[in-house]
């Protein structure tokens, strides 16, 4: 009775519906599409895109470069991407486009930089390789044919990601600032009093380190509970508590809606049917019924596609641990904190400014940071030790351009973390200009003088 | 029992469960929709610009914005008026009958008025904002530079103002940007101070110089663009106060966001930039004395400083404008927010507010031992100097870096989504 797992099986026979991943696909694009407009209507692509003097990069990628004025354009080719990706419309174009100019656009400024950001480029990337068009798609309506079933994997898969999202960002949490300080919970929530009904909670310790703890077993347990059928309904309720809670309490856009509708992709195939049956209704589609019903959609190039998806896989599990590789703290120089799921862990505020210096006759000057970056850059800056250091760098080639000589670069730099008063963040001794970006420990980082145990 | 009503026992039971599978079925969807009807009324009208008043738990910002109106900003500006008033007629009075009893009448006016403006300098906000009132009213030094590479600098100066022709005088145009450092307090120092050595021969300039009449004509149009300037605040002021206090929410937009930036801007660039990191030579190594406050009337400089410094507490303690009492302000929320901060080098975790009492005292401190002539303490003992840079700069980090998160307020309004 007790088989194993087959793995082999479960790729080559175990199926679910497709319309499962065809209102995933609808809801998606329409929750995009929401995204980028509103990202537009902001104000943000002037604010973030077009007005900087200079763009802070990730290290690696220090080619992609903002379009200035035509980035309106790669906003213009997601928007249509997305439309694409409703209508299931030569979905797999629309998909590697969407994730092409999302993701180029992500990578134009790494000030702009949010775990959500990131989690729609790799789910994008991911959905690139998945059959979202075998039903309910003009692709399928052209082809004249719509499939009942898609291979299992092609839906667990996304579980799967949405599982490490959630999970990790709960692992990330066990740490003894979030859970025996109840920081940064406790500076974000004491200053909400003046919220209806749920403002005089907020500066009790008590419910700081509820909201803390909770927040980490949510993190934890909510793949598990969305999995079993029997805790679903109840950890949908759950997901969206949780949700809806953190839009109201924190400034974080769109991120609750996609999270809550993501979860979705966990439920069964009649709550998808119903789905797709009522925006037939409402658009009224039913006389359209002129299709081959073929039972299973069979991937073209399937064992690529599968090399592919494992390979993502192995490095999603993997990535978030690289922090593990350096020595000293990791919420203090930030090595390998990025991609991977830390949210919400740090109430971060720097101060630095850059001495600009002549080594040879030690005349210096500080530098206006106001001269240089946009107020959003100057915060992101100001406590973030790659950031400092392509600052320096591109402050020394701009006044090498201007004729200086010898030129040295400090920092004065000063930061608070997690309740605790601001310390020197920067060794003020070592000259900038004569560091380099790359993935070695940074010793310039002065070390952190409290200890923060957990991951 | 059952049997009497016509149906079996086991029909009774799969009936049962049925409908206990709809009443599920039911609750749940209910459950949802309710869960989706708040996630819609709530995360639409979550702008949290509402104060509960008359809560123990919540604190009220409209007090302490009413303190700040009420007993700082509108007394001050109404003194401020008064002396600028004041220093009006004393021209008016010099440039009539330009002698040295004038003179001297004119340069107390002009103290008086440099000392009141210490108290709003800060409130860089609404109609001030917009007029860019600090900007024109004080920007120091005065501009004797020629060319330079700074694409904000002209060819005007001061001077070549001045030694125009009176038609040419009325056709400055004070609105330019450019033209700050040519006009405001500064530039009536250099003319009622700073033409001589002497108060004798300064009068000369408004008495027997060829061009006295140009003198005459730039002090006035100085004064006058001071004037009105001021009055314009003035009325803002008159008739906006209560819409201020009202917009008491906790947006980047509210008014106590916005006056809390302007404080901290005003600390760091009115109070720590130009007061001392600029004569000190703090940003580039070469102490300047000309570029001390009222440099013309240097042994003035330190009065005004501490006047500014003044302010700076008053506004963080609430401390009224006109009699001195205490009321609500950024202490009293940080208290009341229990803000504290872990500080490593003592492992002891302190009250926000105490640090900040800490940071005051080494400011006084160290303040107490500088020349009443900041253009002679930059020239005999920098170091001083530096040590006031440096203990204001303890103020202003704990001040960016643990007040202003604790109590939510974003500097420059820094306007995207987070994680």
């Amino acid at each position: 009775m007790t088989r194993g797992f087959n793995f082999r099986s479960y790729i080559k026979n175990d199926r679910k519906e497709a319309s499962i991943l065809a209102s995933f696909r609808v809801l998606f694009g329409v929750l995009m599409l929401l995204s980028l407009v509103r990202f537009i209507s902001m104000g943000w692509v002037e604010d973030f895109y077009i007005s900087p003097k200079f763009h802070f990069k990730y290290y690696g990628f220090e080619w992609v470069k903002t379009w200035g004025n035509y980035t309106y354009v790669l906003f213009g080719i997601a928007i249509a991407a997305c439309i694409g990706i409703i209508l299931g419309f030569r979905y797999k174009i629309s998909m590697v486009l969407f994730f092409l100019t999302f993701t180029y656009i992500e990578l134009i400024d790494k000030t702009t930089y949010l775990n959500h950001y990131y989690f729609i480029s790799i789910l994008s990337f991911l959905l690139c390789f998945l059959p979202l068009n075998a039903t309910f798609s003009v692709d399928s309506f052209k082809s004249k044919i719509n499939y009942k079933y898609v291979p299992a994997y092609t839906i667990d898969s996304i579980k799967l990601l949405l599982g490490i999202v959630y999970f990790y960002a709960g692992l990330a949490k066990l740490n003894s600032d979030w859970l025996l300080k109840a920081q940064p919970l406790k500076i974000w929530l004491s200053s909400k009093t003046d919220l209806w009904l749920v403002g005089p909670l907020m500066k009790e310790t008590w419910f700081h380190y509820t909201m803390s703890w909770s927040g980490a077993l949510y993190d934890l347990t909510i793949p598990f509970l969305l999995l079993y059928k029997k805790t679903r309904p109840f950890a949908f309720v759950l997901v969206v508590i949780f949700h809806v809670f953190t839009r109201i309490l924190f400034n974080i856009g769109m991120f609750p809606y996609i999270m809550i509708v993501a979860t979705l992709v966990f439920f069964n195939a009649s709550v998808h049917n119903n789905f797709i049956s009522f925006i037939k209704r409402v658009l009224s589609l039913n006389h359209i019924s002129a299709f081959k019903i073929r039972e299973k959609y069979a991937l073209k190039n399937q064992n690529i596609k599968l090399y592919i998806i494992s390979i993502f896989f192995v490095i999603q599990l993997l990535l978030p641990f690289r922090n593990l590789l350096y020595p000293e703290e990791l919420f203090w120089h930030e090595q390998g904190y990025r991609f991977s799921w830390r949210v919400m862990l740090m109430e971060k505020v720097g101060e630095t400014q850059l001495i600009i210096k002549n080594g040879v006759t030690g005349k210096y000057f500080y530098v206006d940071n106001t001269d240089f970056l946009t107020s959003f850059q100057i915060k992101q800056m100001s406590f973030q030790p790659d950031f400092i250091l392509e600052y320096a760098h591109k402050l020394g080639d701009h006044f090498k351009s201007q004729g200086h000589e010898n030129i040295q670069i400090f920092a004065e730099s000063y930061v608070a973390l997690n309740g605790r008063l601001n310390q020197q963040f920067i060794n003020p001794t070592v000259d900038l200009y004569k560091q380099k970006e790359g993935f070695k420990h940074k010793t310039w980082v002065l070390p952190f003088k409290d200890e923060i145990k957990g991951f | 029992m059952s049997h009497s009503f016509g149906f079996t026992n086991k029909q009774y039971i799969r009936g049962n469960k049925l409908l206990f599978n709809k009443k599920k079925n039911m609750k749940k969807g209910l459950l949802m929709c309710f869960a989706f009807t708040a996630l819609i009324i709530i995360s639409c009208s979550s702008s949290d610009d509402s104060t509960d008043k008359g809560n123990n738990n919540t604190f009220n910002r409209e007090a302490v914005l009413t303190n700040w109106v009420n007993n700082i900003i509108t007394p001050a500006i109404s003194d401020f008026n008064t002396k600028l008033t004041a220093l009006k007629s004393s021209q008016t009075q010099f440039t009539t009958t330009p002698n040295e009893t004038n003179l001297v009448a004119l340069q107390t006016a002009l103290f008086n008025a440099q000392k009141s403006w210490q108290h709003i300098a800060m409130f860089n906000f609404g109609k001030a904002e917009e007029l860019n009132y600090r900007l024109f009213m004080n920007s120091y030094p005065v501009d004797f530079i020629t060319t330079a590479d700074d694409s904000q600098e002209d060819d005007n100066t001061i001077v070549s103002n001045i030694e125009a022709n009176t038609l040419a005088i009325a056709d400055i145009d004070f609105t330019l940007e450019k033209r700050n450092n040519e006009q405001g307090l500064p530039a009536v120092d250099y003319m009622v101070n700073g033409l001589a050595a002497t108060n004798a021969e300064i009068v000369t300039y408004y008495t027997t110089n060829a061009i006295k009449d140009n003198y005459i004509a730039y002090l006035e149009k100085v004064l006058d663009r001071m004037v009105s300037l001021t009055n314009e605040v003035v009325t803002y002021w008159n008739s906006n106060a209560n819409t201020v206090i009202a917009n008491n929410g906790s947006s980047a937009t509210a008014s106590f966001d916005k006056l809390v930036n302007d404080y901290v801007n005003y600390v760091e660039k009115g109070f720590r930039e130009l007061k001392i990191a600029t004569p000190s030579g703090k940003r580039n190594g070469s102490p300047d004395k000309e570029t001390v406050e009222s440099f013309y009337s240097p042994q003035n400089s330190k009065e005004l400083f501490l006047e500014a410094y003044k302010a700076v507490k008053n506004l963080y303690y609430g401390t009224s404008f006109s009699n001195g009492t205490n009321g609500q302000s950024i202490d009293d929320y940080l208290d009341f927010l229990q803000a504290t901060a872990f500080d490593a080098d003592e492992r002891a975790t302190k009250n926000i507010t105490d640090i900040i009492d800490e940071r005051f005292a080494a400011i006084d401190q160290v303040v107490a031992g500088l020349n009443n002539d900041f253009s002679i303490q930059v020239e005999t003992n920098n170091n001083l100097m530096l040590e006031t840079f440096n203990v204001i700069q303890l103020y202003v980090t704990v001040l960016k870096t643990s007040a202003l998160n604790a109590m939510d307020v974003t500097v420059d309004f820094v306007d995207s989504d987070g994680d």
